[in-house]
């Protein structure tokens, strides 16, 4: 048992420092960037690393650092907001298909499957198609990728808290249908559905960073990862770095995600269970 | 391995089981210096509640012990040969041929995705080398030798198809096939309700005497103790209390712990004093019928299931009515009908002269502050998010006539009367099981109600605890003077606590009236059925 | 058990209405006339007219789609605006190297899932259990366009081992092709291969610590025997749900390997499509890989049984 909760806080401690070290690149980069990301500079193109540079220059000589600095906020901003969207969308819904059952429920599994049936890229692809290419649409793309997911958790909780004697207790001392909602499943729904959010954050930037390395995500100049990571395919031979630090930026931000969302679950489970 | 005509068969030597201690953190010592003799075909009982360490005695034989545990001091003898000192190869070889095991859990000892044929053949297989009809041979007469009715098909089924009293039987014959010195039963029919229990050990002790197999029965159930086994030892806290003849043992403890164990068991008492006349009613329940909807195929509609069939009850004023039955009988969903937790298909039911479903808004009101229920399971019953004070106080929230400080002091007070003074601002998972069950008492009480309904409210608790809890539930009762629909399956809690009692059977009513009567001449055949099933200590051990 | 399969396949009939519906209806959102939306920009007044009489445009919504469903039933998706070509034949043509990428990879990811997590649950906060956690989360977190990138860059740029851009056909040369195939599979036999571990161990820890386990162990069997007649099948179960599930997606299009290794796949016809705003083939596409996801499913629920016979009971 000891060993489990170490694991926990080894997780928790490198989850922080990898969000921790990215939420400070965004905070710095609202009010200082080494140079101004958009700014051509086609005197200076495909540098590499160096002390001026610290992460060298694209092929249009735009500092890479700055460039990655912007990306973060870009994307970060992007996926909090799908993760807000689909939360609470998704959980008010797997409320009332959980709690109610009967036809309210039937309805709403068969909408849920019949969007799970399309893979998350491609509905995205194909709503961008429709929409046109611009963050807001590219929000609601992946919002509606990802509702369906957290319908289908916060439901499968709602079923089984529901059997719960103690949701039984609060009918039996008076509380109405959204009364008891309220106040007892709800609380008890949330640990779930703070981890599931962490995973969610996660998935969001990474298919945003997907959408963006296709070219239909966030249009040009400005920057993500996920565009710079495409961008640079054309010259890997001669500047693999191009190619390397968005990517690592992804890499790092996501294990930081993925340990805190590990990490948090360990904390809420056995303290409930025991 | 010398084996002496003297040696018992199973010796314990003074073993120590450690928790193993990984990281730094302190060990901590499960079992100390237990020591204890079985003789061959012996049926010796290792009693305690849970945290004694019988379990991890049991599984220390077969060094099944789990993850983080480890046997630290001392030998466990077979016939003379020490386990603890076998190679793995060597104690698989013992594992099954000389000493088997069943557990208690019947829905989780069988493999759900393997036929219940290869698993009664994987021990023969791996013990006797026996060609595969001579396997399959043995395996059918072992099944009807344990009264499963049909065995060729049973071979070729999986457990899910089975109730948990099969299974167990079918876990017994698959054990016992091999003929082993030693049967371990882990608290093997905790699980079950009485009828089964009662099948289930009368045939292990059947097949053990076929073939002088000694059984080493874990148990926490004392009543158990004395009908089956001939001698018994007591554990607490890891440690031996008291060993002896069983029957020496619970008429005349000399342990402290045992002689507060024995006291424990719910006895019936001469002062229960059934309520005058002149009671008013205020249960009335006539010819009530619940269904379940019943699941709808692709292409028929729901079928309903009848649950509960023509019910007639009256509870009065200050009295305590149990009702007992099996599993399945419907009380517990009686029960919630009642409170208007599911609705009735047909008949009636009357709170204080007032139909259920004619309620108005505010009767209906009055109606939940008046009733309330207790549950079983004290694990489930309460808000894991929820302060205990914020518990206590739900149903006071919906009283008008009383203000927040006014509630706070009501809830502290039925607190401290409940045992609990200082626990208002804990979590239930800071809380023991006996604990919660005492927040979900004060939490039914605490409105004053008229009508308490307790489903199963100590079933799931050691006997210690169970007593401790029943007296309270008596106390608090003689108190307010609420009347009392108590569900339950014990028999011996019904003469501690309940006037009357109201025998069930799949979803009807068998029998019913004053308790001395009903327990002393019953009418009905379930009921002597039940009666004959449950042990208790006054029976005497049955003859060998 | 009969019951069981008919059961499963009535369930899935009102799915793939819904998906048709859904398909139908997303192309429709578009503003502007469908016809010419169909046809593209640069089309003859005569063809727009010819469309519009087919699609039967003038009549109801739900009219409409019950042609276009018997048309799509018969293969009949419409012609690509870009390539002329009929809808249906271009998407088998991709899919069919979409498919065997998938495969390959699923396949392989799915044994290793299988026997690392296995191993890991059963040697539990050993140095090989965290090794195989530690490995499943960073694989988690990197992603499959950048895992792609680095192989490539590595084994095909700087080491020169392998070839990595673009593609040849196995009906010029299995073995060529093949090779050409050996980056996008191992990238994604990684990729997925995370996943699937962190379940297959999760479920494990909860089989070992079941009573039945215990009692295997009680009967004498050798741990080998416990674990894999016993844990796996049990454990294998859930993990067999989300390998049908990655599966149905995946062969939807790795759209981003695709991409990063040039193979004319599925999914790169899919976003090439919506780049061109060829509305015919993204309806194709869609109708076309959330059938393919709702049989795959399907066929993994006719697989369960083998693990978890309790399904077919209830």
């Amino acid at each position: 048992m000891r060993g489990r909760l170490r694991h926990a806080g080894l997780n928790a401690i490198l989850g922080i420092s990898l969000v921790g070290a990215l939420l400070l690149t965004i905070g710095v980069g609202l009010v200082w960037m080494p140079y101004d990301p958009i700014a051509i500079d086609l005197a200076h193109p495909l540098g590499s690393p160096a002390l001026n540079h610290w992460f060298g220059t694209d092929e249009f000589g735009r500092d890479v650092l700055s460039r990655s600095m912007l990306g973060a906020r870009i994307s970060v901003l992007i996926a909090l907001a799908t993760v807000v969207v689909a939360i609470t969308l998704g959980t008010t819904l797997g409320l009332l298909a959980g709690y109610l059952r009967g036809w309210t429920d039937r309805l709403l599994m068969m909408g849920t499957d019949t969007v799970l049936a399309f893979p998350g890229i491609l509905l995205a692809l194909a709503l961008i198609a429709v929409l046109g290419s611009s963050n807001g649409s590219i929000i609601l793309a992946l919002s509606t990728a990802y509702t369906p997911s957290v319908v289908r958790v916060v439901r499968s909780t709602v079923l089984s808290i529901r059997e719960r004697e103690f949701i039984e207790a609060s009918r039996s001392a008076g509380d109405s249908a959204l009364g008891t909602i309220l106040r007892h499943v709800l609380p008890n729904v949330l640990p779930p559905v703070v981890v599931l959010a962490t995973s969610l954050f996660g998935w969001a930037m990474l298919s945003e960073s997907a959408l963006s390395f296709l070219g239909v995500g966030v249009p040009p100049p400005a920057p993500t990862w996920g565009n710079m990571l495409s961008a640079s395919r054309p010259y890997m031979d001669i500047a693999g770095w191009l190619s390397i630090v968005p990517g690592l930026c992804i890499a790092g931000t996501l294990l930081g995600i993925n340990l805190l969302g590990d990490a948090l679950r360990d904390w809420l489970d056995p303290r409930r269970e025991t | 391995m010398i084996a002496s005509a003297a040696a018992p068969l199973l010796r314990f030597d003074g073993v120590r089981i450690e928790t193993s201690g990984r990281e730094g953190s302190e060990t901590r010592t499960l079992l100390e210096g237990l020591s204890f003799d079985v003789a061959a075909g012996e049926f010796v009982a290792v009693v305690g509640e849970s945290g004694s360490g019988k379990t991890l005695a049991a599984r220390s034989i077969l060094s099944l012990l789990p993850p983080g545990v480890r046997q630290t001091a001392g030998r466990i003898e077979l016939q003379g040969c020490d386990l603890t000192r076998l190679s793995a190869p060597a104690m698989r070889q013992v594992r099954g041929a000389q000493i088997g095991m069943v557990f208690q859990e019947p829905m989780v000892s069988l493999n759900p995705a393997m036929t219940l044929g290869r698993q009664l053949a994987e021990g023969m297989q791996l013990h006797r080398r026996l060609p595969s009809n001579e396997i399959r041979r043995q395996s059918i007469a072992m099944l009807e030798r344990v009264r499963i009715t049909d065995p060729f098909r049973c071979l070729k089924a999986y457990p899910h198809e089975f109730s948990g009293g099969m299974r167990q039987r079918i876990m017994l014959a698959s054990v016992l096939l091999l003929k082993p010195k030693l049967l371990i039963a882990d608290e093997p029919t905790t699980a079950l309700d009485t009828l089964s229990q009662r099948e289930v050990l009368e045939l292990m002790v059947e097949l053990a005497h076929d073939n002088g197999t000694a059984v080493l029965l874990i148990t926490h159930d004392l009543g158990l103790v004395a009908r089956y086994t001939e001698r018994a030892i007591v554990l607490e806290k890891g440690r031996l209390m008291e060993s002896g003849y069983t029957d020496q043992i619970l008429a005349n403890p000399q342990n402290p712990y045992t002689q507060r164990l024995v006291a424990s068991l719910p006895r019936g008492s001469a002062d229960l004093v059934p309520p005058p006349d002149s009671a008013p009613v205020v249960l009335e329940v006539r010819k009530a019928c619940i269904e379940y909807p019943g699941r709808p195929g692709f292409w028929r509609r729901a079928v309903p299931h009848q649950v509960v069939h023509g019910v007639d009850l009256d509870v009065r004023a200050g009295e305590i009515v149990a009702i007992v039955g099996a599993s399945g009988s419907g009380k517990s969903t009686l029960g919630r009908a009642i409170l208007g937790l599911k609705p009735v298909a047909a008949g009636t039911i009357r709170f204080d002269g007032v139909e259920l479903a004619a309620m108005t808004a505010v009767q209906r009101k009055q109606f939940r502050r008046a009733a309330q229920l207790v549950f079983q399971d004290p694990y489930s019953s309460l808000d894991p998010r929820r302060r205990v004070r914020d518990i206590v106080a739900a149903t006071l929230r919906h009283v008008d006539d009383i203000d927040a400080a006014e509630r706070r002091s009501r809830v502290q007070s039925i607190l401290e009367e409940v045992g609990l003074p200082s626990f208002a601002d804990r979590y239930p998972h800071q809380m023991s099981g006996g604990q919660r069950q005492r927040v979900a008492i004060a939490r039914a009480v605490v409105s004053r109600p008229r009508l308490v309904v307790a489903d199963e409210p100590v079933s799931a608790l050691d006997v210690t605890i169970q007593q401790q809890i029943l007296t309270l539930f008596q106390t608090l009762q003689a108190q307010y003077g609420f009347a009392c629909l108590f569900i339950t399956h014990d028999l011996a809690v019904v003469r501690q606590i309940a006037t009357r009692v109201v025998v069930m059977s799949g979803g009807i009513v068998v029998e019913e009236g004053p308790v001395t009567a009903v327990f002393g001449e019953p009418a009905h055949k379930y009921t002597r059925e039940l009666l004959e099933a449950t042990p208790t200590l006054d029976v005497a051990p049955l003859p060998r | 058990m009969l019951g069981y399969i008919c059961k499963r396949l009535l369930l899935t009939l009102p799915t793939l209405l819904l998906v048709s519906v859904a398909v139908f209806l997303i192309i429709r959102l578009i503003p502007g006339d469908p016809a010419l939306v169909l046809l593209g920009e640069g089309a003859d007044a005569a063809s727009i007219a010819g469309l519009r009489a087919d699609l039967g445009l003038d009549r109801p919504l739900p009219v409409q789609f019950v042609s276009w469903f018997e048309h799509a039933l018969k293969g009949d998706l419409g012609r690509s605006i870009v390539s002329g070509e009929p809808v249906g034949e271009l998407i088998l043509q991709h899919f069919g190297l979409t498919a065997a990428v998938v495969l390959v990879a699923v396949t392989l990811a799915t044994l290793i899932a299988a026997a690392a997590g296995l191993i890991a649950a059963w040697r539990r906060n050993s140095v090989i259990d965290l090794a195989v956690v530690g490995a499943a989360t960073v694989v988690l977190a990197v992603p499959s366009f950048w895992l792609g990138l680095v192989l490539l860059l590595l084994f095909g740029l700087k080491l020169g081992w392998l070839p990595f851009v673009g593609y040849v056909p196995f009906s010029e040369s299995a073995a060529q092709a093949a090779l050409f195939l050996v980056l996008p599979v191992v990238t994604l036999t990684i990729t997925e291969s995370g996943v699937l571990t962190r379940m297959m161990r999760a479920s494990s820890i909860d089989v070992l610590q079941l009573d039945y386990v215990t009692h295997a162990r009680a009967k004498g069997l050798s741990e080998r025997a416990v674990l894999t007649r016993h844990v796996f099948p049990n454990a294998f179960a859930p993990t067999l749900t989300l390998v049908g599930l990655t599966l149905g997606h995946l062969l939807g299009g790795i759209a981003v390997i695709e991409t990063v290794f040039t193979l004319p796949g599925l999914g790169r016809l899919m976003v090439d499509s919506v780049l061109a705003r060829d509305y015919p083939v993204i309806q194709g596409c869609l109708l076309f890989t959330a059938v393919v996801y709702v049989v795959v499913n399907l066929l993994v629920d006719l697989c369960y049984p083998i693990f978890d016979p309790r399904v077919t009971a209830r």
